[in-house]
């Protein structure tokens, strides 16, 4: 069960994450118009800062989802981009896509809130199945779209209602969705890759049918309370391969594994209304 | 179980004990298993002579545990601890022995998770699952986390839930004194009313008196029409039942009152993994192993090929390779081609197999007669329970697809697989897709005696009351496509476990602090429905049911 991913790798990321952070300002990332940056620059993502997001009771909540290649450059020998992940894996692609199905605003109790969910461990009240699995927030939207991360399209959704309790994360799922065959993806990818002791570029495909996501910090919140935001969602692909050992992968291993890296890696902006 | 039980049951493990008649045809994926695990350094070898296959994951459970031709030495003594478990026996204040007998089955049945770790959304975790004996009992430790990277579905996160489950070494059978009739506890026509009136808004509890929520579990008993009383204990609704061979526990059929109504775990799900969810979303969606998050990781349901190991008891298959088994047609409907290995012990310490039964074996050991397990819940709809209101109006229904269901995306119905009575058909069941509905599982589902059903010429075997079977190999819970997908109720007295309270999830239970299942109020009684805030179906409330006796509840009864 456990997967080739390499999990030590923080550390020396530091330096290229100060750097990348001095790239993009601080300013939540960029939108779709960013150009991609040069390969040799950044070496990672700047880390997340959390905030906080507090919208009044029934504000109005707004999500746009965009694709940015930063970290990678354009291929010169065909469509696509090319990046190197963490690992030195020079990697080709031709085609990314992901099968975005939900999103909504994880609140403060339920987010990986540490002293909350001590507490909530510890407490004696508990309920067994409050905050189950799959009870939406209101904040929940769908989009329901087969998105081709190399066109770069923004996707929108919403507007929902805020409940009026604070938001720390925000969550985004990608679920299976029908493609021209009617068959079920959630993502994929193609390209080739070179391993990092050289050699030959290798195909590289993955396809996944299965539901994955994950739950990111949402940043640049106001202390305030506000009336609405739109909370953008960008997703950078030349990161999501980060820790893989690539040649180790099956093609559903890799389509999953891609759509965790792609979960993981996705920064939040928020932008007061 | 007897000695003749302990042995077969042995025998049947996943990994060892027995020779290898059809061994598997699929190694599993070149990159899965201790090689990809990093650090695995083979702590937790099967004891000498316990030599295995690697359980390989093609379709359902063909190649996992493969089909014993002989006995060997059972394994015995107790495994190698695993360091991340080391913590979680802080507290326990036990003398603890060599693990012998039905206890070294237990123990030797959990993986071996020393050197793995998982993914949580960028940071490395470690799941532990270990097991220690006493005289009377087998204590199993564990982190409650799933044994592959955990896959965020939901904005639920993942917790470590430390927690040391207790099961008795030697089952036994539930107490019968006290017992009451199943049709006493009853009380499904409660959800139909409330569905009738506002579907969205669940009845205060569970209604159905099968599963226990509030106060003392009760014991009751069915009059078979082979003949035989059998009698059983109902199961949490709500928490702990038992625990998988990755340490996480498993719970009831049913989840909480929202978002479908204590809805039915699988019903919200695929039907088959990858299937698209252009129309489909919403409910208590499990992963394609069977679980999902709330105070902890935790399973409704179980996929073999997720809990496959290998001869070191290390799990073999990825979380995306092995998910593509989920089938509920094919758990349900295809004929098996091996026996089913250990996935999980109740709570009462019988074993929790996989859909496929070995029902007769030979003098050799060999498996002469394989089976698919059919539960024996069928699905009779919630209009079953009084007058079918229009909103029930497709309950039932033939469907091919959620459009024959549904007009809209915002509807209670899903368009899968259950099982049916069919009085015409093969041993008077079918399994197929109909329009379900996904709130109140267990009200939706009738147990129906089929002690006397005529399965000779089927390939399957009608499980009890419980989902369990009585065969060559002892008895044995057995995991199944439709409800109660693990288990429905205990065949045995659980020694100590959580659940039944309210919100007693694995989470809350530490060591030394555990009662029986139910346990909850003072000297046997019932608390009052004052004490609970609640207005029906505790004592107090003038009428006698669910787990109101005349012994707890005189007021009412």
């Amino acid at each position: 069960m456990p997967r080739p991913r390499n999990t030590r790798k923080l550390p020396r990321r530091l330096l290229g994450a100060l750097l990348g952070a001095s790239i993009l300002g601080l300013t939540g990332c960029a939108s779709d118009e960013s150009t991609p940056g040069p390969s040799a620059l950044p070496d990672t993502l700047p880390p997340a800062i959390p905030s906080q997001l507090s919208i009044e009771r029934f504000g109005a909540v707004r999500y746009q989802l965009t694709t940015d290649w930063f970290g990678a450059t354009p291929a010169v020998d065909g469509p696509g981009y090319t990046f190197v992940t963490d690992l030195g894996y020079r990697v080709h692609l031709e085609h990314a896509e992901a099968s975005l199905g939900d999103v909504e605003l994880v609140p403060c109790d339920t987010a990986a809130n540490w002293p909350r969910r001590l507490w909530r461990t510890l407490s004696p009240i508990r309920i067994a199945h409050a905050a189950h699995s799959a009870v939406p927030d209101a904040t929940n939207a769908r989009l329901d779209v087969i998105d081709d991360l190399m066109a770069q399209p923004t996707h929108t959704a919403g507007p929902t209602p805020a409940t009026g309790v604070a938001y720390c994360q925000a969550h985004i799922l990608f679920v299976p969705l029908a493609d021209a065959e009617g068959l079920g993806v959630s993502g994929g990818i193609r390209g080739t890759f070179t391993p990092p002791d050289g050699g030959e570029p290798q195909r590289l495909s993955g396809r996944i049918n299965l539901r994955n996501g994950g739950s990111v910090v949402l940043e640049g919140a106001p202390d305030e309370i506000i009336p609405g935001a739109t909370v953008e969602m960008v997703r950078y692909p030349a990161y999501a391969l980060d820790g893989l050992q690539l040649e180790r992968l099956t093609s559903l291993e890799l389509g999953f594994e891609f759509l965790s890296g792609l979960a993981k890696t996705t920064r939040t902006r928020v932008q007061p209304d | 179980m007897n000695r003749v039980h302990l042995l077969c049951a042995i025998c049947t493990l996943s990994s060892w004990g027995c020779d290898d008649e059809t061994p598997s045809s699929d190694d599993g994926p070149a990159n899965g298993g201790a090689a990809a695990a990093g650090g695995v350094t083979g702590a937790g070898d099967p004891p000498a002579g316990m030599g295995g296959e690697a359980a390989g994951m093609g379709g359902d459970s063909s190649g996992m545990g493969g089909e014993p031709t002989g006995m060997v030495a059972p394994p015995s003594g107790t495994p190698p601890a695993n360091p991340a478990c080391a913590d979680l026996w802080n507290g326990v204040d036990e003398t603890f022995i060599e693990c012998e007998g039905a206890a070294a089955v237990v123990a030797w049945s959990l993986m071996d998770l020393t050197g793995v770790t998982i993914d949580n959304e960028g940071q490395t975790w470690s799941p532990c699952v270990e097991a220690r004996c006493t005289a009377d009992e087998i204590l199993v430790a564990a982190n409650a986390l799933p044994h592959y990277d955990f896959v965020p579905t939901t904005p639920n996160a993942l917790v470590m839930a430390d927690t040391v489950y207790r099961i008795p070494a030697r089952p036994s059978l539930v107490d019968q004194e006290g017992a009451v009739t199943a049709d006493s506890l009853l009380g499904c026509e409660d959800a139909l009313a409330q569905y009738a009136r506002a579907p969205n808004q669940a009845t205060n509890n569970e209604p159905s008196g099968l599963c226990i929520q509030n106060g003392n579990a009760q014991v009751a008993y069915d009059e078979l029409m082979d003949g035989s009383r059998f009698y059983w204990q109902q199961l949490p609704c709500l928490g702990y039942a038992g625990f998988l061979t990755n340490g996480s526990p498993y719970f009831g059929p049913n989840e909480g009152p929202m978002p479908d109504p204590w809805g039915n775990p699988l019903f919200a799900g695929p039907n088959v993994a990858g299937e698209p969810e252009n129309d489909l979303r919403g409910g208590a969606v499990l992963d394609m192993c069977g679980g999902h998050t709330a105070f902890s990781m935790h399973y409704h349901g179980v996929n073999e090929a997720c809990f496959a190991m290998d001869e070191n008891r290390h799990p073999t298959a990825s979380y995306a390779e092995a998910a593509q088994t989920w089938s509920l047609d094919t758990w349900l409907n295809d004929a098996c081609e091996s026996a089913s290995p250990i996935v999980g012990w109740n709570a009462d310490g019988y074993p929790i197999k996989g859909s496929c039964i070995c029902v007769e074996r030979g003098a050799d050991g060999r498996c002469t007669v394989l089976k698919r397990a059919r539960s024996s819940w069928a699905y009779q709809g919630l209009h079953s329970h009084g007058e079918r209101p229009d909103t029930l109006a497709v309950e039932g229904n033939a469907c091919s697809g959620h459009e024959d269901c549904c007009t809209d995306n915002n509807c209670d119905f899903r368009c899968t697989y259950s099982v049916f009575d069919a009085p015409q058909a093969d041993g008077g069941t079918v399994a197929e897709k109909r329009c379900v509905l996904l709130d109140y599982a267990w009200c939706t589902h009738q147990y129906i005696d089929r002690s006397v059903a005529d399965v000779a010429d089927t390939h399957f075997a009608y499980l009890d009351r419980c989902n369990g079977y009585e065969g060559p190999d002892g008895y044995a819970y057995h995991a199944t496509g439709s409800f109660p997908y693990i288990a429905a109720c205990y065949r045995g007295a659980p020694t100590a476990s959580a659940g039944g309270g309210m919100g007693m999830g694995p989470g809350g239970m530490r060591p030394g602090g555990m009662g029986r299942p139910g346990m909850g109020g003072m000297n046997g009684m019932l608390p009052s429905c004052e004490e609970l805030g609640r207005r029906d179906r505790c004592c107090g409330d003038g009428m006698c049911r669910g787990p109101e006796t005349p012994e707890n509840c005189p007021a009412d009864c």
